[in-house]
């Protein structure tokens, strides 16, 4: 939440550049926007409220220089107003800040401010400008109103960082100092990167296409950013070289082409994305790169959202497979649950690996002991390092908030952590591999018709008319497809707007019935077998009160037509593989009925992506 | 100058094969055949192209992105009116400015840089036409000189007054595009409609010949295609591929990431092998052939000038020749697949296919020790049972159990 770019160094194209770097960290929040530009004269700010178009559109008066600093704001301290936007300056505009996460000691701070002198005055509500007037004071009190030297610039930044509480990332601007960048990461996503010039950023995405090596740099670091060098401390103070590694994706991977959205885009990446989930860990006779050495005696997964999700697809496998027990909670709630019995795994699964709930999850289950594993898709993320091991989805850049190809890559690692854990428990044996092998490997191409279909593209038309001037809608699911369900009803309800619930099919008439009226979608997540049936009989139900049945179900099922005003077809795949199948349509079915309400699918208000407050 | 390149249809006689995409993004030699279509476009000095894309497009936008890979400016148009490639190119010239001259080309089928350069050259209006062995499947070209006097599409075999066809590839002024309208709004819905229009009224064509056209039609048709395009590729291992040093490669070879070539496997060029592929150990496989990505082959099977789209298996001992194997097919061990002379259905008459193997579509199976017969066409998820003789053309879905030639 929040995207943070800087750079130092450049050469009469620095607006242009952070407001390149800026549209792609756009989606980690587009609330408001601003840029900071340090030149010769002062620092010169520009903020809007809004999508960053605005900003764009409204850069007269900036001045050019060598360095700046830009941000991008999902808000959680007041407002999204043009006086709340980053970056932030003290009342003298000496320094200019731009923050992501929380300051959480911000009552006590604003206090001591207050206190300090009768003419402090904020200019916003949120706890990102305290940090302007700390680092001010502190450069008062090291240099008075002298330009300050790098020594002078690391002493005050130091105690200013030592006055803060809370999970931060930071990045400031000194007038008079256009040549360099003070940064500092607690908890909260932040990269450096080097040519000629310094960069840093939120995310790796804004980085690519620009330089070719970053560094994830550690908790607890802070420093300057100098044009080609970088001046760290970790979180002791001592002076450390950080590793620099090779940007893992191309530019081109989080650019549109000729998408109308990423997140259709993103659909349509997902045959692509099982392909190299699998790759090299799943054969006729093995399982791979799934690092659990032992059979423990119960697994718990912690996630949110979409993750959560797949958390529930990961739990049916689990249990299936290797008859382990396995409890899921949302990250936020394990937190303050006391994790019972010996031999327990705690699983966390995060698209971004920067979740800060679950972060916080994982690292309460290792301070009480717990092994952790964590399927993530950015492989390099707080969470991944945090890990005991992980267990990379490969999906590659995720830009639309709401979340697609992740979620199919995390239900696979899910699978693939049952097999392994199957394998351990002795209960998955080499045929039941070999078939799931096999299905798996056509599983791509399956999905590929799938999205190429005719009666898909004829389905979706039908089924969208149904949401037509509705406010309510419901997903039915039973067993694996129940995930499926209430993962449903989050697309829809996140991009468009629909009020969306999820239920168990069995759940149906123990209440979610009284709310079916006259005219309701209801989107049944059909299976096969006696749940098939089952469920059969939930669309009955609804069918009777008025409700419009749109059924997703698997080629060839003759008899699902009786029971759905529309029924899309989805080819038939492994019976643990197929919710992947019915899935593409539930998430293709939310983005046309988004869509149809002019929705900003990629952009939906009030969220962001990778949410790293708690 | 400015392309289009119109990549709306389905390729409907290639069977199964085009079950999940467009006709444009069969991987032949390793890449789609609209890829080799830009890099010829490219290679004439085309930097920005307007693809035309309908069925199954969404395949052709993950592929190509924004065409900064290939050094091209790409945007992309999808086909909205429903009058084939007329309607096609109707929508591609909707924004472009009047007075400009554009190309136009089929992605179905390739031309090479050294032709399209001569059209740009070239200051007329200018179709660029080739000779085929079977003229009256196209567009049939009457010349007067070098000027084009009359297009007969598809002619009865009596009609065809040569072995020039059209290879629809043109280029001419945007304001064309008056003329397209007036024809589509008269019923017609083909260029060649349009052009016969334009030819009527005395407007000038100039032909421009070439020999190097390869067009795709039939399913066979891609065995020749492969051959010639794996000419072009260029010889690269993988430094990421894991090739046992008692592997044995010779010629142009081009291996992808992730791949494993296992002991004793024999590999002899021109081959191109994707991405992730699994080999051997012992396989035997000679040119010309392309073995698409995450594809696996078994001990002692030996391919020879076939195409193998992503994800085939291919279990131990199975000798495949001459052969298209569509998506995620498996062919169990000892599959035998003879290869002859048959005889095939085109648009106006027979066809006779010199050496055919076997093709089939998307996710066929073909059990323990199947022998094939010249010439055999399955449609896509055909399952033929163990041991089983098949012949002749079955459609998709259906299922062998028994069955003798």
């Amino acid at each position: 939440m929040c995207g943070i770019f800087g750079i130092t160094g450049r050469d009469g194209d620095t607006i242009q550049i952070l407001l390149k770097g800026l549209t792609k960290v756009e989606y980690r929040g587009y609330d408001s926007s601003g840029i900071c530009i340090s030149t010769p004269t002062g620092l010169s700010l520009k903020r809007k409220e809004g999508m960053l178009d605005n900003l764009k559109q409204n850069l007269s008066g900036l001045q050019e220089g060598r360095s700046g600093i830009a941000h991008t704001r999902w808000a959680t301290h007041g407002p999204p107003t043009e006086m709340n936007a980053h970056p932030h300056c003290d009342p003298q505009n000496r320094v200019a800040v731009v923050h992501n996460g929380i300051i959480e000691n911000e009552v006590q701070l604003r206090q001591i401010l207050i206190e300090s002198g009768p003419e402090v005055c904020f200019s916003s509500d949120t706890d990102s400008e305290l940090v302007a007037h700390v680092l001010a004071e502190e450069l008062d009190a090291e240099c008075g109103n002298e330009v300050p030297t790098d020594e002078q610039l690391l002493a005050a930044w130091r105690r200013t960082l030592d006055r803060l509480d809370g999970s931060f990332s930071l990045g400031a601007l000194v007038n008079g100092r256009d040549d360099v960048i003070l940064f500092a990461r607690v908890f909260s996503p932040l990269i450096l990167a080097l040519n000629e010039a310094g960069y840093l950023a939120s995310d790796i995405s804004c980085l690519a296409g620009m330089v070719d090596k970053i560094s994830y740099i550690e908790d607890g670091d802070w420093g300057l950013l100098h044009p080609g060098r970088i001046e760290l401390y970790d979180k002791d103070g001592e002076a450390q070289i950080r590793e620099m590694k090779k940007l893992p994706w191309a530019e081109e991977d989080s650019e549109l082409g000729g998408w109308s959205t990423f997140m259709l885009k993103e659909i349509n990446e997902q045959p692509a994305v099982i392909r190299a989930c699998l790759h090299g860990r799943l054969s006729r006779d093995a399982v791979r790169g799934v690092k659990i050495s032992f059979k423990p005696d119960l697994v718990r997964i912690i996630a949110c959202g979409t993750a959560f999700h797949a958390g529930m697809m990961a739990r049916h496998y689990i249990e299936e497979l290797s008859g382990i027990p396995c409890i899921v909670d949302h990250a936020h709630e394990f937190r303050y649950g006391t994790p019972s019995g010996p031999k327990a795994l705690v699983l966390g699964i995060s698209q971004s690996g920067e979740t800060a709930d679950t972060l916080a999850g994982l690292i309460a289950a290792q301070e009480r002991g717990y092994p952790t594993l964590s399927i993530v898709n950015v492989e390099t993320s707080t969470i991944a390092r945090q890990s005991d091991a992980i267990l990379g989805i490969r999906a590659g850049p995720e830009i639309g908030v709401a979340s697609t190809k992740a979620f199919t890559g995390q239900v696979l690692g899910g699978l693939l952590v049952a097999l392994r854990l199957g394998r351990l428990a002795n209960k998955v044996h080499t045929e039941d591999l070999s078939n799931l092998n096999n299905a798996a490997r056509r599983l791509p191409n399956a999905m590929e018709r799938l999205l190429a279909s005719n009666q898909l593209e004829q389905g979706l038309k039908r089924a969208r008319r149904l949401f037509k001037g509705k406010e309510h809608a419901f997903y039915l699911g039973r067993n694996s497809s129940y995930p499926i369900a209430l993962e449903g009803a989050l697309k829809l309800k996140e991009i468009s707007y629909i009020h969306a619930e999820g239920y168990a099919g069995g759940e149906l008439k123990h209440g979610p019935l009284a709310l079916i009226e006259e005219g309701t979608p209801v989107v049944v997540v059909s299976s096969d077998g006696i749940i098939q049936q089952k469920l059969f009989g939930n669309a009955r139900e609804v069918a009777a009160r008025g409700a419009r049945v749109i059924m997703i179900a698997i080629e060839g099922d003759q008899e699902a037509a009786a029971h759905a005003d529309v029924v899309i077809y989805v080819p038939k795949t492994h019976k643990l593989l197929q919710p992947l199948m019915h899935n593409v349509v539930c998430q293709l079915l939310s983005y046309h009925v988004a869509r149809d309400r002019d929705c900003n699918v990629d952009r939906p208000r009030n969220l962001a992506k990778s949410v790293t407050v708690e | 100058m400015k392309a289009i390149v119109l990549a709306a249809g389905r390729g409907s006689r290639l069977g199964g094969l085009t079950d999940s995409r467009c006709k444009v993004m069969l991987p032949v030699a390793g890449r789609p055949i609209i890829e080799w279509v830009l890099m010829e476009l490219f290679e004439a000095g085309v930097k920005e192209v307007i693809i035309v894309h309908g069925y199954a497009g969404s395949r052709i936008l993950s592929y190509l992105g924004s065409g900064r890979s290939l050094g091209m400016k790409l945007s992309f148009v999808k086909q909205k009116s429903p009058h084939g490639t007329l309607g096609a190119a109707m929508d591609a010239l909707r924004d472009l400015p009047l007075d400009e001259d554009v190309l136009l080309l089929n992605g179905d089928n390739i031309v090479s840089s050294s032709a399209i350069g001569r059209l740009i050259l070239s200051e007329k209006p200018s179709l660029l036409v080739s000779e085929h062995d079977h003229p009256e499947e196209f567009g049939v070209v009457a010349l007067n000189g070098n000027m084009v006097e009359a297009i007969l599409e598809k002619p009865s075999p009596h009609e065809v007054v040569g072995r020039v066809v059209s290879t629809g590839a043109l280029k001419f002024p945007v304001i064309w595009r008056e003329e397209f309208e007036r024809t589509v709004n008269a019923g017609m819905i083909g260029l060649p409609d349009a052009l016969r229009n334009l030819l009527d009224n005395d407007v000038p064509i100039e032909s421009i010949r070439t020999d190097t056209w390869v067009d795709v039609d039939h399913p066979w048709d891609l065995i020749k295609m492969n051959a010639i395009l794996l000419n072009r590729v260029q010889p690269s291992l993988s430094e990421d591929a894991d090739i046992h040093p008692t592997a044995v490669i010779t010629g142009r070879v081009h291996i992808g990431d992730g791949c494993i070539i296992r002991p004793g496997t024999v590999i002899e060029g021109p081959v191109h092998i994707g991405n992730n592929c699994d080999i051997g150990p012992m396989a035997v496989i000679t040119g010309s052939t392309t073995i698409a990505s995450g594809t696996r082959i078994g001990p002692f099977s030996r391919i020879r000038s076939s195409f193998l789209m992503e994800d085939v298996q291919v279990d131990s001992g199975t000798w495949l020749q001459r052969s298209v194997i569509g998506p995620a097919s498996v062919l169990r061990s000892h599959v035998h697949v003879d290869v002859g002379e048959t005889h095939k259905t085109g648009k106006v008459g027979d066809i006779h296919v010199r050496r055919l193997g076997l093709v089939t579509g998307e996710a066929c199976t073909l059990e323990h020790g199947v022998v094939s017969a010249p010439g055999t066409i399955l449609g896509s998820r055909v399952v033929v049972q163990r041991r089983v003789r098949i012949s002749g053309e079955h459609a998709s879905g259906s299922e062998i159990q028994s069955g003798g030639i």
